[in-house]
């Protein structure tokens, strides 16, 4: 995944493109290549680039950590193990979303029969996690209030174009159970929503919010 | 704040729910621990119900694979300490069976029907290979046990 900008520098949305268009495919064909010849510093950055993707899919089924923790091992593995038949790295990001996803639900389907109580994504615990510290911060808890308000479809697409926005649409369109036509206005949707409650709460800047207003 | 919603969706999630490093490590690594191409496909995943052992916490699962000439069902019992005891059938008979988790591998033997026998495994992702007499190994996908 790739740094963040500085928050003093906002850039506009960005523009929908497909990843060939961008000239990554090529890059991700020589990735894949250089793993498979056991490359392993290219297989790491395989990790690097795809491990949010990776993590956000397994979140996505409510699944405890330590359990989310196992299907993203498991995912990884099952990778490096099938990477000697992987001949076509654009199905690379489909790949990885539907074997999280199906081994997800294979876990979640298991673990709900030994625990009946649905955890939740974000615990709301008495005791202080990563995720209270960080939502001390007023903005960050406002943010938060925000995206939990919206429809849930909507919080999974969002999470998924957030951490791999390269995502295509038919990946997505697979990973939700979509029609691939469907998914750009879904996008248009759920990001007009979010700017909508982000205005109204205050979280964008002036030109931004009167822009969402209209 | 930044004026795009992503951006600022992206940046908190990153601090809220980030990819824990224990994944990262083990993901990094797993170019060298996967092992062989599975060979061997899942053919039926049975939930047993509970066990109601004294030396187990109760549950129980059957998979079943096949491929490349083998077949292999197990039974997954979780135990009071947490680790899987695996209690399985293979064909060939008296192949050897790998239980693989990222931490470590236990082998053993099956008898001369196939019937063979773990304990200790460690719960988490597991992968079964088996290797049949003078015959090549062939692999399970890895699951979560």
């Amino acid at each position: 995944m790739t740094d963040l900008p500085p928050h003093s520098s906002p850039r506009p949305e960005r523009e929908r493109r497909e990843p060939d268009e961008l000239g990554e495919l090529g890059e991700l064909g020589e990735l894949v290549a250089a793993a498979r010849a056991g490359d392993h510093d290219a297989w790491r950055r395989l990790v690097d680039r795809f491990a949010g993707l990776v993590w956000t899919v397994a979140r996505r089924h409510r699944l405890p950590a330590a359990d989310a923790d196992d299907v993203c091992q498991v995912t990884w593995l099952r990778l490096a193990q099938q990477l000697p038949a992987l001949r076509d790295p654009s199905r690379l990001a489909a790949w990885l979303v539907t074997t999280t996803r199906r081994e997800a639900a294979r876990v979640r389907t298991a673990r709900r029969r030994e625990h009946p109580v649905e955890p939740d994504l974000v615990p709301a615990s008495s005791v202080d996690g990563p995720e209270d510290q960080v939502l001390r911060n007023e903005d960050d808890a406002a943010l938060w209030r925000v995206f939990t308000r919206l429809p849930e479809r909507c919080q999974h697409l969002l999470r998924t174009l957030a951490v791999y926005p390269e995502t295509s649409y038919v990946d997505l369109a697979r990973a939700f159970g979509l029609r691939p036509g469907s998914v750009g206005p879904a996008r248009t949707r759920c990001l007009r929503a979010l700017r909508g409650l982000m205005s109204e709460a205050g979280l964008l800047p002036e030109p931004a919010a009167a822009g969402a207003r209209r | 704040m930044t004026a795009d919603p992503l951006w600022a969706l992206l940046d908190l999630l990153r601090r809220i729910d980030p990819v824990p490093e224990r994944v990262r490590a083990v993901a990094r690594v797993a170019v060298r621990e996967a092992g062989a191409p599975a060979g061997l496909a899942l053919v039926a995943d049975h939930d047993l119900g509970r066990d109601t052992g004294v030396r187990s916490r109760g549950i129980r699962r059957q998979w079943e694979f096949a491929g490349a000439g083998t077949g292999l069902a197990v039974q997954l019992t979780t135990s009071a300490d947490g680790t899987l005891e695996l209690v399985g059938l293979v064909t060939p008979a008296k192949a050897t069976v790998t239980a693989r988790t990222p931490s470590r591998s236990i082998e053993t033997d099956a008898d001369p029907v196939g019937w063979f026998h773990a304990r200790g495994v460690p719960s988490g992702p597991l992968s079964l290979v088996v290797h049949p007499p003078g015959g090549a190994p062939s692999a399970t996908p890895w699951m979560v046990a």
